[in-house]
């Protein structure tokens, strides 16, 4: 049963698809009154994501997502990222991000892997950019694209790229997401898609989505964030939230020590210039030391920004995709917060780091500043 | 029941005004607690809620139970006080049930409330209609009722 109170009947649901139908985040429904509800925190909020819809949903299946082929249950039934995403007429949301422009932050089209998704997306996004001046990203599906279509897409006025890799490594990757029942992607293809975008959108305006918790090792990850780093390309850093009733909804959820570990050692490699041989991992790869100034961590803390959601910024650079309650219950501790942590936050993230066991002393910064990443969270003033 | 800026409410009821409680007195001293139809709208799909014990006492505006919504946790404060006597165990299974029926889904049953504390309520059609006018219109300002 949902809260909504607009009427979205009159149409069978298979007359309901992409372009003229969309999905829409739950936070992002509430954001544009299509849902009834609340956060437990009144905040800005106004990163709109979208999902395309098709009967036959997702042609991927990869094991942890909740949109994959063979999860069980209707596609118009299946939650993503373990919420409902409400189905919109895209006319009907466009005419509300104009009623709402003011608040609003960064929009985002998620595509899905289906034969429609190039031309539908760049539909949509023509109908968004031409009624509305808020930066729009789009979260890309590799298989359905090349160099010709990602530059259609800026000429659409998209501003910026996706990339959902989310398994960081070739191995990972294989096993999640190409050696699977239907519909296997393949890694080199997502790389040539990154590496298309890179040209066609140029430096920080590209973000590749790395997951914790799908089997990597926190060496793997650091391995990642280096590596697009160094090509200038965002990683958005994800926490493993298990969708019921896909092929890991056994699995555990990424424990919070570990998250807030990455957390950290992330945004000390990509924004503090801290170098990747101070990492020092264990035989499996978990991070065990970071050898670094202790007032630099201390100052990291007591900031907050390493641990907000990483996400498209808004026009003026400030957090714009913030994804609220993205991979946490309400009842749960924030995994990235959208909003600067302060206070008992802060405290709580001190607790599950314990600094004390993990950072020795190190030298300073080696990455000039003007080689590292901008705030992958945005920039939050003071 | 009464129809108010689009809500039907039961008339025959006492509300909280600060929390959309509804409160149906049962005989002198006992009663049953629920949501109305826009407290619960507002608070987005319920999808948990947790029951106090049996026998445990509350003070009016305590925390009586915690509601949890797709984007919202927070407690559910008891519009009365009293013990409690009775909880509706069925919710825990079905929490959607308060969204979908929000008269049909008594959550709790206290006894020995005091005539003092439901004279704080607000009954009869009149004032009921009035307040809930602009209940509907401060929670539309809030932005937490969809368009």
């Amino acid at each position: 049963m949902s809260a909504t109170t607009v009427d979205l009947a009159g149409l069978a649901a298979t007359d309901r698809h992409s372009p003229d139908w969309v999905r829409i985040s739950y936070a992002s429904a509430l954001a544009l009154r299509f849902q009834s509800g609340r956060f437990t925190r009144p905040f800005a909020f106004g990163g709109i994501n979208l999902l395309l819809s098709y009967d036959r949903g997702c042609l991927s299946d990869c094991g942890y997502c909740g949109l994959a082929r063979n999860r069980p249950g209707d596609y118009e039934e299946k939650s993503f990222i373990r919420v409902e995403w409400p189905l919109v007429e895209t006319d009907e949301l466009v005419r509300r991000l104009v009623r709402h422009e003011d608040k609003l932050a960064r929009l985002c089209i998620s595509m899905v892997t289906h034969g429609r998704a190039y031309p539908d997306t760049l539909d949509i996004a023509r109908r968004i950019t031409t009624s509305v001046a808020t930066p729009l990203s789009l979260l890309v599906a590799p298989p359905t694209l090349n160099e010709a279509r990602l530059q259609a897409f800026r000429d659409a006025g998209a501003d910026m790229i996706g990339i959902g890799l989310d398994a960081v490594t070739e191995d990972l990757f294989r096993s999640l997401r190409s050696d699977v029942p239907k519909g296997g992607l393949k890694w080199s293809q997502y790389w040539r898609i990154v590496d298309a975008a890179r040209a066609i959108f140029g430096p920080w305006k590209v973000n590749c989505h790395t997951l914790v918790g799908l089997g990597e090792s926190d060496a793997d990850l650091m391995a990642i964030f280096a590596r697009l780093l160094d090509r200038q390309i965002f990683s958005y850093l994800f926490c493993f939230n298990p969708e019921p009733d896909s092929r890991m909804g056994d699995l555990p959820k990424t424990p919070l020590e570990r998250w807030r570990r990455v957390q950290l050692a992330k945004f000390l490699l990509e924004e503090r210039g801290i170098a990747p041989e101070q990492f020092e991992y264990d035989d499996d790869g978990a991070l065990v030391r970071i050898n670094a100034p202790r007032e630099l961590i201390d100052s990291v803390l007591a900031d907050g920004h390493a641990f907000m959601t990483n996400g498209c910024p808004s026009s003026g650079g400030e957090p714009g995709c913030t994804r609220p309650m993205g991979s946490w219950r309400p009842t749960e501790a924030p995994r990235d917060f959208p909003w600067r942590p302060v206070g008992a936050e802060l405290d709580g993230i001190r607790r599950a780091l314990d600094l004390d066991g993990l950072v020795r002393p190190g030298p300073g910064p080696s990455r000039p500043p003007e080689l590292c990443a901008p705030p992958a969270a945005g920039r939050v003033s003071d | 029941m009464i129809s108010v800026a689009g809500y039907e409410l039961d008339d025959g009821l006492a509300y909280d005004a600060e929390h959309n409680l509804w409160v149906q007195r049962l005989s002198a001293a006992v009663v049953r607690v629920g949501y109305d139809p826009l407290g619960a709208e507002a608070t987005g799909d319920i999808v948990a809620i947790s029951l106090p014990a049996v026998g445990s006492e509350v003070e009016s505006g305590a925390p009586l139970a915690t509601i949890e919504a797709a984007k919202f946790v927070g407690p559910l404060p008891a519009p009365v006080g009293g013990t409690v006597l009775a909880v509706n165990d069925a919710l825990v299974g079905l929490p959607g049930a308060i969204n979908a029926d929000p008269y049909g889904s008594w959550i709790v049953e206290l006894g020995g409330v005091s005539g003092e504390d439901m004279n704080g309520l607000v009954s009869g059609v009149e004032p009921v209609s009035r307040w809930f006018v602009d209940a509907v219109a401060r929670y539309r300002a809030q932005g937490v009722i969809a368009e």
